[in-house]
């Protein structure tokens, strides 16, 4: 394309609306146009408006009178019409470029400011809604009445306990029903919950807190365990996850911001649904290292309260920690007890401000039930 | 390269023929049926930071598919997601189209397809959406709406109301204005129009007979309640 010619969509020419692309040949005296239907058309100079215009504005439109009398409209995107009228065009459009060149570049300016502004106040609206959103989950949490919880819950031990046995006699329900009994009396009043224990023939080794006041304990957990004491401070510790409803916390925080809100403004539909569908993965659930310290921490206080050696307690960690990388099975209760190291010390400072007292052990044959165990399952 | 609309209507679909060698670009998923001398795979069209804007900011796929006839001639038949017509537009490399979100359905591979804002109250108000897609460059363009598609070519200077939520696509030398239905607020809300788009021309405009988001709340009234 020679010097001085640009590339444009010419209105005016037949039916309003239809437009034919061409060149532009912007001589001093004279605009001439090359249509490429091959089409030829000259507009005088002193006939021609220069405007801005397009949906963005930053199309240069040219308007005027062809000497055959078509009205044309004349919309291009090359700024490089502007620039070489401001210097090479007839006097009376030459100011007129100028002035467009620099709306032009306004527009852009503008263009860019704007869409900036746009995303950084994206960005920050994400970024304070990331930082609000446990707080929306603590008001949330907070919204939802005891009688949902415990149906949340019993949502949960169905999913959870679908395909197993749950148990309800045997030595293994016995040894954990009297730890838990030793336990219940120590939990202090005022919680708003009817305190469940199930017991499921499981070889997982893992106990889960479940919403509403439910606990979850899996024989595998309790054939891994060297004394009644290690059980009691592990059911200690899924107690306090119960009473300071971090299960309900951590099924919100995974369900995400609709739930939240919707259970904010008093619909618990949606998080019905949300625990239908996942709660089955309530063993997949881990909690933040502030539950888990927490937990610990009220877990201990608890022991003391029930008159049992609360040191006992995070021995299964350890040990389990230790030989963790050849035991798939412990995989499940490491990967949702998160920071074994620091938790542990924080344990170890408790205990040392504990007064030196003698506890009162469970009194449970834990070998002998472990072995009485073993052999049911081989007996099977 | 040859596009062909087949059966138009609601549940349009095109037919693009290619001889060896060439090449189109399709919104993810679209590809019906092809010639198996044609080789499908994914594109980020425009490089990673134009792909990422587009689809965060207009809701389009990351990717694009592009077909090629790599191994002789061959066609392929591409539909959208929704039901609803489809149109076939050509760039001469001097004209360009603006695209409410999601209306592209295929382009010859050469068609660039970028978002771009139009504005914070247009966006809000117009029912399009706060970003559009640019379709610039030379070829054949298809997009789709929901319902059918028509079009109107305005003059410069004329004017024409369309409802917002009705605009598919329209020439970038035409500009729009979100203004009241009427001229009272109150008779707006009423006649159940409330806020509507006025296009001011040269160039052609091309709307739909349906209107997404009314589809979605008249549809809404017939799923139970949850619970």
């Amino acid at each position: 394309m020679p010097a001085g010619t640009f590339r444009g969509d010419v209105f005016g020419l037949g039916d309003p609306g239809q437009s034919c692309p061409g060149s532009l040949e912007a001589a001093y005296e004279e605009f001439r146009l090359r249509l490429d239907d091959g089409r030829q058309l000259v507009l005088p100079t002193d006939r021609i408006k220069l405007s801005r215009g397009g949906f963005d504005g930053l199309h240069i439109i040219v308007e005027g009178q062809a000497e055959t009398g078509e009205n044309l409209y004349i919309s291009l995107q090359d700024e490089l019409l502007l620039d070489h009228l401001s210097h090479l065009g007839p006097a009376g459009l030459r100011e007129t470029a100028r002035q467009l060149q620099q709306q032009g570049r306004s527009t852009r300016t503008w263009a860019t400011l704007s869409l900036t502004v746009f995303l950084a106040l994206l960005a920050l609206a994400g970024f304070g809604l990331w930082l609000g959103f446990g707080w929306l989950v603590e008001r949330a949490v907070g919204m939802v009445p005891p009688s949902v919880e415990k149906s949340l819950g019993q949502i949960v031990v169905e999913a959870v306990a679908s395909d197993k046995k749950k148990l309800t006699q045997g030595p293994a329900f016995e040894a954990a029903m009297k730890i838990w009994n030793r336990l219940l009396p120590a939990v202090p009043a005022g919680h708003p919950y009817t305190l469940q224990l199930h017991v499921i023939d499981d070889p997982m080794v893992n106990a889960l807190a479940a919403p509403g006041g439910q606990i979850i304990l899996f024989t595998g957990l309790m054939k891994e365990v060297a004394s009644a004491e290690e059980l009691a401070g592990i059911l200690a510790h899924e107690l306090q996850h119960v009473l300071k409803k971090h299960p309900l916390k951590g099924i919100m925080q995974k369900a995400g911001l609709a739930v939240v809100l919707g259970t904010l403004f008093g619909d618990a539909g949606a998080l019905t649904v949300v625990i239908r569908e996942y709660g089955g993965k309530l063993a997949e659930l881990s909690y933040s290292r502030d539950q888990e310290r927490e937990a610990d921490r009220l877990a201990v206080e608890l022991l003391v309260r029930a008159n049992i050696d609360p040191t006992r307690f995070p021995e299964f960690f350890r040990r389990l920690q230790s030989k963790g990388g050849n035991l798939p099975a412990a995989l499940a209760i490491l990967s949702t007890h998160p920071g074994h190291e620091e938790r542990e010390q924080a344990l170890q400072a408790q205990f040392r401000l504990l007064p030196a007292t003698t506890y009162e052990p469970i009194g449970i044959d834990w070998a002998g039930l472990k072995a009485a165990l073993t052999g049911a399952e081989q007996g099977r | 390269m040859k596009f062909e609309i087949i059966q138009p209507g609601s549940y349009a679909m095109i037919k693009v023929t290619l001889a060896r060698g060439e090449a189109i670009k399709a919104e993810s998923g679209a590809m019906v049926a092809m010639h198996p001398n044609l080789d499908v795979e994914g594109k980020v069209d425009g490089g990673m930071f134009g792909a990422l804007k587009r689809a965060v900011l207009t809701g389009e796929s990351l990717f694009f598919q592009t077909l090629k006839a790599s191994r002789g001639d061959g066609e392929v038949y591409i539909a959208p997601a929704v039901p609803g017509d489809v149109t076939i537009l050509e760039l001469n490399g001097a004209n360009h189209f603006f695209l409410q979100k999601q209306s592209f359905l295929a382009s010859d591979d050469a068609v660039s397809i970028e978002a771009v804002s139009q504005g914070f109250f247009k966006g809000l108000l117009s029912g399009e959406g706060m970003f559009i897609q640019k379709a610039t460059g030379k070829g054949t363009l298809a997009i789709s709406s929901f319902g059918s598609i028509y079009k109107i070519s305005l003059a410069p200077g004329q004017q024409y109301i369309v409802d917002n939520s009705h605009l598919v696509a329209w020439a970038g030398t035409v500009t729009y204005d979100v203004q009241k239905a009427s001229s009272g607020w109150f008779s707006s809300v009423t006649s159940g129009e409330g806020l509507v788009c006025k296009v001011n021309g040269p160039g052609d405009v091309w709307f739909q007979s349906r209107n997404p988001g009314a589809f979605g709340s008249w549809i809404r009234q017939f799923i139970p309640a949850k619970g």
